[in-house]
C-alpha cells in the first residue's frame, strides 16, 4: 500500500514555513544566538523562533502553539480544512517537553509553602499534542503522543504508516514538536553535550550539539482518501524502520547495529537498494558520540558516494520535534533537487570515514533516507520517495 | 599549625568516597569506608560508565568548586579515588580550602 | 483486528508483586491505603515489592518508575517463558498518563537547589519518559521496536492499537504492552487540589458519581501479546474500541468498570452498562490511575482464565449485578473493560477466552 504525503507544516529557526526555510538553506545563514525566551545561566546558543506570534491556546503552551501552526499549515497545504468528514484521521506526534509537567515557577511554590497556584497544572493537563489536536480537528480515528526522545517525531511518522497500512485510519496528521525549554537545556548541560559554539556535525572538532525549538508536520494519507478529495502528492513515504540498542540510556551502542537495523528495515519496506538512494538526512547532532557512531553506520551501509547532511546546523536540535521536521526538509530537497550545504562542517573527522556535503549540493534520483537517534538506544530511520510526473495528483 | 597536605588528601578521599556512595547508583549497598583509596572508578573497580563520570564532574563542581574543562583530561582523573582527590586538591579554589 | 494472545502477564502495585497476590486482592477487597509523611493517602507499592537485585543488575540506576516498570514487563515475560533468544523481534510499549514525574521533580529540586549549572546528568536521563522502555529493552534484550505513550485518556487503549499495527505488519512478532503510574509528594497534592479524595480510604467506583472520591494509586502491569493463539494463556485482547461509540457486545460474561476517579463525573458510565449483566470494578483494589484500564483488563483476564468473577469489596449496587450476586457456573467467554475519558469519549477493551 503505498502512502501519500499531501501536505507539510514546518516552523523551525530556519524559518516560518517552506518559503523562509528555503531562503535559510540558500544562503546557509544560521540564526543562533543565546536564549531569550527564558532567563538562563547557561551561555550555550541555542536557536530559537523568532517573532512567532500563531497562538491558539494559551501563550505559555508554547509546544502547543508550535505544534497547531505546523498542524495548520499542513492542513491548508493539503487543501483541508480544521474538519475533516467522512475520513477517519489518525494523529500521531511526538514530543519531549510537551509532556511533562516541569513549571519552575509552579514547585518552587509548592516546594516553598507546601502549596502552589494550580495555573501551571491546568495548562500541563490541557496541553496533549495528540489530544489537542484530535479536538482541533474532531476527528474519529486513533491518536497518540509518542515520547520516544529524539527519535519521537520519526516514530510517529511510522505509527501513521503503520496505522493506514493496517487500515485503522485513511489519513493522518504525524510529525512533532518541541519548545526551547528549561529542563533540557539544563540537562543536557550536565551530560556535558552541549556546544558553548555554533554546532558542527560531523566536523572533527565537533564539541557537542545546540538545542533548537519548533515543529514538522506531514499530512499522510492512503489513495482511497487521495482519490476521493483529489489532492498534489508531494512525497511517499516508502518505507519506516525502527529498533532499539538494548544497550545503554544516554549513549548509542558504539558499533551502531540497532541503527543499521532499522535503516535496513526501512530499505526493505521500501523495497530499494542502498545504492537507490538520493541523500540522507542525517541525525547528525554534533556530538562526539553520535556523529561517531551515525557516520560510521552510514560509511558502512552505503559507501562514501551518496551526499548526506545534518540540518540541525540550522535548526539546533529540536528534539521530538526532529524527525517530523526533518522528513519535512527531505521533502522539500527532493523537489528541489539539492540539498543546502550541511551548516558547520569545515574539516572531516578521519575516525568517521565520511565527511557531509559542505556546500549546496545537487543530486539525481528520488529517494531520501532520514534518520533519527534517541536517548534510550532508539533507532528511527524513513525512506521518502519523489512523486512520479504522473502520480502527482490523483 | 596549618594541616599538611597528605592531611587534606585524606579528607578529600573520605568525602569523595562518601559522595560517590550517596549519589551513584551501585548494584549492592556499599559503605565508603570500605572503598580502597587506590580503588579504580571504572571497569573492574567500582564497574562506573559515562554517564557516572558526567555525574561526578557534576558533584565535583557542588561541592569542591572544582570543574573539568574537557573530558578527555578526565580520563587520567578519573582513574581511582586518589588521582581524583589529588586533582581536586590541585584545583580547588583557594577561597574554599 | 486479529485477537492478540496474552502469552504472559506481570504486574506490581500496592497489593504486591505477581499475578498470585493480584489475584487474592481480587478475592479479597478493599484494604486500608498507606499515609504519607504529608499524611496524604494513596495506594503505594512498598520498597520491597521494588528490590530484585538479579532483574534489576542491568539497571542499578533506575528510579522508581523504571524499576517498577521494568519488573512488571520482566514478570510478563518470565510468565510467558518465553526463550531470551526468541525475545530479539520483541517490541516494547509502554503506556502512561504521568511518567516519571518524582524524577522531574528530583531534576527541578537540583535547579532550585544547586543551580542550572549543577543538575544531575543522571536525574535528567531518567526525567525522559522513554528511559523505563529502555530500560526493559536492555534487560530482556529486546531489540524490536520500543515506544513510550504519554497521555492522559486511552493511552492503554492506544498502545493495543498500535500494538496490533506492528504485529500485523511484521514489525515485531511479539509485543510487551503495558502501563506505569508512580507516586509522589507533588503529584497526590495536586491530586488533593484537583480531585476528590476519599476521606475515609474507600473509593467507590460503581457509585456512578458526578464528583468521584479516589485515592491515587501506582503500579504497572504488562502483557506479552502475540498473534499466535496457540501460545494464549489468558485470552486474548480481541478488539478495542475508541470514541462515541459503544460496541454493544453481546456475548459478554462481565464488565469492568473503569471507574478511577481521575477523570470527572462518571454517570456516563451508567448508559453503556446493561441491566442484569455482571459488572464489577476494581480501582479500589489498586488505587486511581489514569491508566488504570491497564489493570482492569489484568482483572479481566484472570477471570477468564480462572472462570471467577471477582466482586469482592464493591460497595455500591446502583441497579447492575454486582458480581458477588451471580451465581457461579455459569460459563465467561468473553469480558469488556469500559473506560470513558474526557469530552464524552469512551474506550471498550474486549477480552476473549
Amino acid at each position: 500500500m503505498k502512502i501519500y504525503v499531501t501536505g507539510l507544516g514546518l516552523v523551525s529557526a530556519a524559518g516560518k514555513g517552506e518559503e523562509e526555510t528555503l531562503e535559510t538553506f540558500r544562503t546557509g545563514s544560521r540564526h543562533a544566538g543565546p536564549v531569550t525566551l527564558f532567563s538562563s545561566e547557561i551561555s550555550s546558543p541555542v536557536f530559537e523562533v523568532k517573532n512567532f506570534d500563531r497562538h491558539y491556546y494559551s501563550k505559555r503552551l508554547r509546544t502547543v502553539n508550535l505544534c497547531l501552526a505546523a498542524v495548520e499549515d499542513a492542513l491548508k497545504d493539503g487543501g483541508l480544512g480544521r474538519e475533516i468528514k467522512g475520513l477517519r484521521v489518525g494523529v500521531a506526534l511526538g514530543t519531549t517537553v510537551g509532556s511533562i509537567l516541569n513549571d519552575l515557577d509552579f514547585y518552587r511554590e509548592y516546594r516553598a509553602a507546601g502549596k502552589a497556584s494550580m495555573a501551571a497544572v491546568d495548562r500541563y493537563l490541557q496541553g496533549n499534542l495528540a489530544s489537542i489536536v484530535h479536538s482541533f480537528i474532531k476527528t474519529e480515528g486513533p491518536a497518540i503522543t509518542v515520547v520516544n526522545a529524539c527519535a519521537s517525531g520519526a516514530d510517529a511518522v511510522g505509527i501513521a504508516m503503520s496505522w493506514i497500512k493496517s487500515g485503522l485510519c485513511d489519513l493522518a496528521i504525524a510529525g512533532g514538536a518541541d519548545e526551547m525549554n528549561r529542563v533540557p537545556l539544563c540537562g543536557f548541560g550536565s551530560l556535558g553535550i552541549l556546544s558553548e559554539n555554533l554546532c558542527q556535525p560531523f566536523d572533527a572538532a565537533r564539541n557537542g550539539l545546540n538545542l533548537g525549538e519548533g515543529a514538522g508536520v506531514l499530512l499522510l494519507e492512503n489513495e482511497k482518501s487521495l482519490r476521493s478529495r483529489g489532492a498534489r502528492v508531494r512525497a511517499l513515504i516508502r518505507g519506516y524502520g525502527t529498533s532499539n540498542d538494548a544497550h545503554h540510556l544516554t549513549s548509542p551502542d558504539p558499533e551502531g547495529n540497532g541503527l543499521a537495523r532499522a535503516i535496513t528495515e526501512a530499505l526493505q519496506e521500501a523495497e530499494i537498494e542502498a545504492s537507490e538512494v538520493s541523500f540522507i538526512n542525517a541525525h547528525g547532532t554534533a556530538t562526539r558520540d553520535n556523529d561517531l557512531v551515525e557516520g560510521r553506520v552510514l560509511h558502512r551501509l552505503f559507501g562514501t558516494k551518496v551526499p548526506f547532511l545534518s540540518t540541525k546546523g540550522y535548526t539546533g536540535h529540536t528534539l521530538g520535534a526532529a524527525g517530523g521536521l526533518e522528513a519535512a526538509f527531505s521533502i522539500l530537497a527532493l523537489e528541489e533537487g539539492w540539498i543546502p550545504g550541511s551548516a558547520g562542517f569545515t574539516d572531516g573527522d578521519p575516525e568517521i570515514l565520511l565527511a557531509p556535503a559542505a556546500e549546496r549540493t545537487f543530486f539525481e534520483g528520488g529517494f531520501a533516507l532520514s534518520t533519527s537517534l534517541g536517548f534510550g538506544g532508539c533507532n528511527a530511520a524513513l525512506v521518502i520517495e519523489r512523486p512520479h510526473e504522473e502520480s502527482s495528483v490523483l | 599549625m596549618t594541616v599538611g597536605k597528605e592531611e587534606e588528601l585524606a579528607s578529600i578521599r573520605e568525602k569523595l568516597k562518601v559522595l560517590l556512595v550517596s549519589n551513584l547508583a551501585f548494584l549492592d549497598e556499599l559503605d565508603p569506608a570500605s572503598i580502597k583509596d587506590d580503588e579504580i572508578l571504572f571497569g573492574e573497580g567500582l564497574g562506573l560508565d559515562s554517564l557516572d563520570a558526567v555525574e561526578i564532574v557534576v558533584l565535583l563542581q557542588r561541592h569542591f568548586d572544582v570543574h573539568i574543562k574537557d573530558m578527555k583530561e578526565g580520563r587520567a582523573v578519573f582513574y581511582s579515588i586518589d588521582t581524583l582527590a589529588r586533582y581536586v586538591h590541585e584545583n580547588i579554589p583557594k577561597d574554599k580550602q | 483486528m486479529k485477537p492478540l494472545a496474552i502469552e504472559g502477564m506481570g504486574i506490581v502495585c500496592t497489593r504486591g508483586r505477581g499475578l498470585d497476590k493480584f489475584v487474592q486482592a481480587l478475592k479479597e477487597g478493599w484494604i486500608e491505603p498507606s499515609l504519607s509523611e504529608e499524611g496524604r493517602m494513596a495506594y503505594r507499592i512498598s520498597q520491597a515489592d521494588l528490590s530484585d537485585r538479579e532483574v534489576l543488575k542491568r539497571a542499578r540506576r533506575a528510579d522508581r518508575f523504571s524499576r517498577l516498570t521494568v519488573l512488571a514487563a520482566h514478570d510478563a515475560m518470565r510468565d510467558s517463558a518465553l526463550k531470551p533468544e526468541d525475545a530479539q523481534k520483541t517490541g516494547v510499549i509502554v503506556a502512561t498518563a504521568f511518567g516519571a514525574h518524582g524524577t522531574i521533580f528530583k531534576f527541578l529540586d537540583d535547579i532550585i537547589d544547586y543551580g542550572e549549572k549543577n543538575v544531575s546528568p543522571t536525574t535528567f536521563a531518567h526525567s525522559i519518559h522513554n528511559a523505563a522502555a529502555s530500560y526493559i529493552a536492555g534487560v530482556l534484550e529486546c531489540k524490536g521496536p520500543t515506544m513510550t505513550i504519554t497521555q492522559f485518556h486511552f493511552s492503554f487503549q492506544q498502545a493495543l492499537v498500535l500494538a496490533y499495527a506492528w504485529l500485523h505488519e511484521g514489525r515485531a512478532d511479539r509485543v510487551l504492552v503495558g502501563v506505569a503510574e508512580e507516586c509522589s509528594p507533588a503529584m497526590e497534592y495536586i491530586c488533593e487540589e484537583k480531585l476528590s479524595i476519599a476521606a475515609d480510604g474507600k473509593m467507590d467506583p460503581l457509585s456512578f458519581s458526578e464528583k468521584p472520591k479516589l485515592v491515587p494509586g501506582e503500579g504497572s502491569v504488562f502483557y506479552l501479546l502475540s498473534l499466535n493463539q496457540e501460545r494464549k494463556k489468558y485470552g486474548a485482547f480481541a478488539d478495542v474500541v475508541i470514541g462515541r461509540r459503544n460496541p454493544e457486545w453481546n456475548d459478554l460474561g462481565l464488565s469492568v468498570v473503569g471507574a478511577h476517579g481521575m477523570a470527572g463525573s462518571e454517570r456516563g458510565y451508567a448508559n453503556v452498562l446493561k441491566k442484569g449483566k455482571a459488572v464489577s470494578a476494581y480501582s479500589m483494589i489498586y488505587g486511581g490511575m489514569l491508566t488504570g484500564g491497564g489493570f482492569d483488563c489484568a482483572a479481566a483476564a484472570l477471570a477468564l482464565k480462572n472462570q471467577e468473577l471477582y466482586g469482592a469489596g464493591v460497595l455500591s449496587d446502583t441497579g447492575f449485578c454486582k458480581t458477588e450476586n451471580l451465581k457461579a457456573g455459569k460459563e465467561i467467554n468473553a469480558v469488556q473493560c469500559v473506560s470513558h475519558g474526557c469530552d464524552g469519549e469512551l474506550a471498550f477493551i474486549k477480552i476473549i477466552k
